[in-house]
Parts: structure tokens; C-alpha cells; sequence
């Protein structure tokens, strides 16, 4: 079975440009707020947004120096930035966009991976789900362990095909 | 008492004294510090002698895992991220304080050649943690802020190299004998200890790159890391190659080979923080108190020569780059703050120069209670005079 059989083709994706104001508006209903993939304008993926990275939307800093900074070690041992005390104000919804907060280290499968293969690197990096591309680097979906684990109930007869 | 309650003595004192200091809005490294001088042999010593002599190894874990991570800079995204001003104040405050302290103290303090590098070297250090604890404390913001931070984030790389090339250079100097061509010699030597550690380093960073595909957990993928890092560092050790070069150029390559290694840092973060706070009390704890009365002069110096050479390098840098008044005047004031790599490579010295070993460790120890105390206050002024803490703060 290959990853394409099991993923979801049907994605919310977001572009650099996209405002912050727009991401939230995407996402405001759901349970909680998923991993995003960012594409460029041929569909390329170039990046994720998670919650990690909506934090860094509190951050006084330029994307440019936070990603900097994630290379220093020592700084875990200091006091965490405190969300709380940030001063941000209403105007900065609309005038961040995804591009200062994404993450350009995005962990993907080919969707011609096996499955199995895909869920072992889903454990090994600790991800719930993770974006899928096709051979030209495009995004083709999103897989989670929950679509492989619906896929392997529907094959032991658990589930309806 | 045995080496295990000697562990937890230390990782239980260190969290709860950096818990404590960190009201008094000093930096939780000179928590770890004050941590190791008061657990250690020469004030309450709570500390058994196993516990001290194994104290080589756990710097050596430490500082290969921190060196594997300085090596993520140098990928092609930091690189096409950081700005001229960032890169030019960021080298030339690291070299000038070397090349100050070099000379003054070999010719002027008349100690020898490879001392005389190595306290240079370490100089270049600064302490991004501190830095950042006082942007976060006064909520800095704005340009002379980010330049700062990209700053402190990048320059322990070129204090590692620096480091790297002073050591060799000390090593070849040792091993030679005395003639004319003693320098030409050590130069030699000091290169092919640093190109044996690209080439070691390479190797390995193609083999931990091609073998993760048979890693199946996080637990598996901890285990893989450490171990391919340690590998690195032990061969290094074994062939006499530059062990910190080694290992950063490990993660240098590692980085570059895929955007998806990442992860192999990543997950070093989860050992991060009680191994580098055994590291910080250990290093405390070797501080050599009656030793310090002997070294004041040499002490003071390096303070004293540190300070000038930070402050003219950052301006030199600054006016080379074409920076802004304001940062012409006081990036330098806010490099001031010396930890945890300048630790690392005072250990590293201890190690590899038993001769002058004690005389750098205990002069670095000291001088980094006093940069964590100072430095902070002085980064301090340094972003009021730039203008960019919050209101409150800018009456200063």
C-alpha cells in the first residue's frame, strides 16, 4: 500500500503572503490548530506552520534572527520568553503574515512511499501527520497516523471499504 | 560520598540556586558557577574525588553535543540570512580581542606563546543566553537589538575556530623542537590537525546521513545521534585532530547534506538542559581558590584587554560594514558577556595543556562570575542608549 491510497488530497495549504489575520480565520473552529503546509506559487512546499510556530507571532524579533537563534545552545537554560507580558498590538494580525513565522524544516513523504515506511518516520520524528509530495516537490496531500491506521482497519475487515 | 549522590546534589542545588539568582536578574550560568565554587572541594566539599576526575569526560560529551550544534550555522540558510553588518562585527570582535591578548600577554606579560593564544581565543566568546535574558528582561526591540542577537548567535563559531587554530598551533609549537623553523612547523602541524578533523568529520557526517534510514524510533534516533557524535569525537581524540573543529564541522556537514537532518539537533535538545547545567557546576567546582591571589595580574589583564578589544572590534567592524552611529558606539558594550563556550574551551585547555591547565580554568572561572555580573549591566546600557527598551527603562 502507498502513501497516495491512504492520504487526504483535499488540503488546507497557506503561501507566504498569507496574513496572519487569514491563518486564524482559516483554523479559528477547529479543535485544535494542525500542522500547515506552506507552498509557493507553483504548489512547491517550502515550509509548516504549527502551534510552535504561532507562538514565535509573540516573539519581538525578525524571523531572520530567530532562526538564528535556534542554533545557540545555553538558551533553554534561561527563562522562557513569557507569551503574557508580550506587548502586541490589535494591527499586528494583519501585518504579520506567514513568512515570519514558518518553519522551512518540513519533514515530508513521496506519495509513492509505503506506507509502512511513512509511519515508521512519522514515529521516528515524533509527528502526528505530515505533508505529501510528488516527484516534482509539489504538495499531492497530508498524511496522519489516523489515515493509516483507518486504512489498516478497512483492510482487516474492521471498517467498510 | 559516592558519585551518584554527587549527580544529584548537583542537578538538584544548580536548578534551585539558578531558580533563586534569577530574581536578582542574573544570568542562570553564574547560578551553575557559584553552584560548583560552593559544592566544590574548597568551600563545603560536597563533592567526591571520582566525581571531580570524571569531570574531563562529562566537559568532553558536553562540548562535542555543543560544537555539533554551533554547527548548524553554517548552513546555506543562516548564511544567506545573516547581514553584512552581523558577519563583519561579529569576526572582527572576535579576532581583535585574540590578537590583543595574544600579543600584549606574550610580549608585554611575558608568558608564553601558546598561553598567550589560548587566553585570546577565549576571549572571542561572548554568552547568547545573556544577551538574550537581558532582550527579554528590558523587552528590547529594533534594529541594534537584532543585530546584537545575530551577533552573539554566530560569533562562538569563529571563537571555536580561532580556538581550534590557537590550540594546534600551541600543540605543534610543543611538539617541535626548538630551531628557526619552529613556527613554519607549527603551522604545518596546526593545518593538518584542522584538516584532518574536515576529513574525519566528513566521513562521519556521510555515514550518520545514510545510515538514518534504519533508525525506527525517537529513542533510536537519540542513541544514533550521540553515538555517531561521540564516534567523531573519540577518533578525533585518537588521531590527535581538533576534537571542537570536528565536531562542528560534523554538524556544519550534516546540515548541509539535507534540510531534514535537523532533526539529529533537535533531538539533542532533549539532554540539553541537565547535561549543560552538570557541565557549568563542574566547571564551578574546579575553580582553584587559592590559585586566584596568584593570578590577579593576569586576571585583571584579561578583563582589562577583553573589554578594548571587544569595544574596538565591534567599532571596527561596524565602520567596515558601514553600520550606524549608534551601533558604531555601543555594539561593543553589549558583546561583553563571556560563558558557557568560554567554559568549554578553558576545559578543553585544562586537558590538553596540563602545564598551564589549572592557570586557564581558574582564571576563565573567575573572570565569567565576574562577565556575567558586569555583562549583563553593560548590555543593559547598551540597548537603553540605542533607544530600543521599553519606556519604562529608557531614563537611564
Amino acid at each position: 500500500m502507498q502513501v497516495k491510497d491512504v492520504m487526504n488530497k483535499e488540503v488546507i495549504r497557506v503561501t507566504p503572503a498569507t496574513p496572519l489575520a487569514g491563518l486564524i480565520e482559516l483554523f479559528k473552529d477547529f479543535h485544535t490548530f494542525p500542522m500547515v503546509p506552506v507552498v509557493d506559487e507553483k504548489n512547491k512546499l517550502i515550509g509548516k506552520v504549527s502551534f510552535e510556530n504561532l507562538v514565535d507571532v509573540f516573539s519581538p524579533h525578525t524571523a531572520d534572527t530567530r532562526r538564528l537563534l535556534r542554533g545557540v545552545p545555553f538558551l533553554d537554560i534561561e527563562e522562557p520568553l513569557n507569551i503574557f507580558k508580550v506587548e502586541i498590538t490589535p494591527e499586528m494580525v494583519f501585518l504579520f503574515v506567514v513568512d515570519d513565522f514558518m518553519d522551512r524544516h518540513v519533514i515530508s513523504v513521496h506519495e509513492k512511499q509505503q506506507v509502512e515506511d511513512a509511519y515508521l518516520l512519522m514515529k521516528k520524528d515524533n509527528k502526528d501527520n505530515v505533508p505529501v509530495v510528488n516527484g516534482k516537490g509539489e504538495l499531492a496531500g497530508m498524511v496522519g497516523v489516523f489515515d493509516i491506521v483507518l486504512a489498516l482497519f478497512r483492510e482487516k475487515g474492521l471498517l467498510q471499504k | 560520598m559516592n558519585v551518584i549522590l554527587g549527580l544529584g546534589i548537583i542537578l538538584l542545588v544548580g536548578l534551585f540556586l539558578s531558580r533563586l539568582i534569577s530574581k536578582l536578574k542574573i544570568p542562570s550560568i553564574t547560578a551553575y558557577l557559584i553552584a560548583g565554587i560552593l559544592l566544590g572541594p574548597h568551600v563545603f566539599n560536597c563533592l567526591s574525588q571520582d566525581l571531580l576526575e570524571s569531570s574531563g569526560l562529562i566537559s568532553s560529551i558536553a562540548l562535542s553535543f555543543i560544537a555539533f550544534t554551533i554547527g548548524q550555522h553554517f548552513s546555506r540558510e543562516v548564511f544567506s540570512t545573516i547581514g553584512k553588518r552581523v558577519l563583519w562585527i561579529s569576526i572582527i570582535a572576535a579576532v581583535l580581542p585574540w590578537l590583543l591578548i595574544s600579543v600584549v600577554f606574550f610580549t608585554l606579560l611575558k608568558q608564553p606563546l601558546h598561553l598567550s593564544m589560548i587566553f585570546g581565543a577565549i576571549a572571542a566568546a561572548t554568552a547568547p543566553a545573556a544577551t538574550v535574558m537581558v532582550v527579554r528582561q528590558y523587552n528590547a526591540k529594533g534594529p541594534f537589538t537584532e543585530t546584537l542577537l545575530g551577533i552573539v548567535a554566530i560569533d562562538d563559531a569563529w571563537c571555536l575556530i580561532i580556538f581550534a587554530i590557537s590550540i594546534a598551533i600551541g600543540e605543534g609549537l610543543q611538539s617541535q623542537a626548538a630551531s628557526s623553523m619552529l613556527i613554519i612547523k607549527a603551522l604545518m602541524y596546526a593545518t593538518g590537525e584542522i584538516i584532518g578533523a574536515v576529513i574525519l568529520s566528513g566521513a562521519i557526517g556521510f555515514i550518520l546521513h545514510r545510515l538514518a534510514r534504519y533508525v525506527r524510533t525517537q529513542g533510536e534516533l537519540l542513541t544514533y545521534t550521540m553515538g555517531l557524535i561521540m564516534l567523531n569525537t573519540g577518533l578525533a581524540i585518537y588521531w590527535n585532530l581538533s576534537v571542537l573543529l570536528a565536531s562542528m564541522f560534523l554538524g556544519a556537514i550534516v546540515v548541509n547534506i539535507n534540510r531534514e537532518n535537523i532533526r539529529f539537533f533537535n533531538i539533542l535538545r532533549s539532554l540539553d538542559h541537565p547535561l549543560y547545567l552538570i557541565f557549568f557546576v563542574m566547571a564551578g567546582a574546579q575553580l582553584q581558590i587559592p590559585l586566584l591571589a596568584k593570578f590577579g595580574l593576569i586576571g585583571l589583564s584579561y578583563l582589562i584587554l577583553r573589554v578594548v578589544g571587544k569595544m574596538a572590534g565591534a567599532w571596527l567592524g561596524a565602520v567596515i560594514a558601514g553600520a550606524d552611529k549608534v551601533t558604531k558606539r555601543f555594539m561593543g558594550l553589549g558583546l561583553l558577556p563571556q560563558a558557557g563556550v568560554a567554559l568549554g574551551t578553558a576545559l578543553v585547555a585544562q586537558a590538553r595543556f596540563p602545564d598551564i591547565g589549572d592557570y586557564v580554568l581558574t582564571t576563565i572561572v573567575a573572570t565569567t562570575v565576574i562577565y556575567e555580573l558586569v555583562g549583563p549591566v553593560c548590555t543593559r546600557i547598551a540597548l537603553v542608549k540605542a533607544g530600543e527598551t521599553s519606556k519604562d527603562e529608557k531614563e537611564l
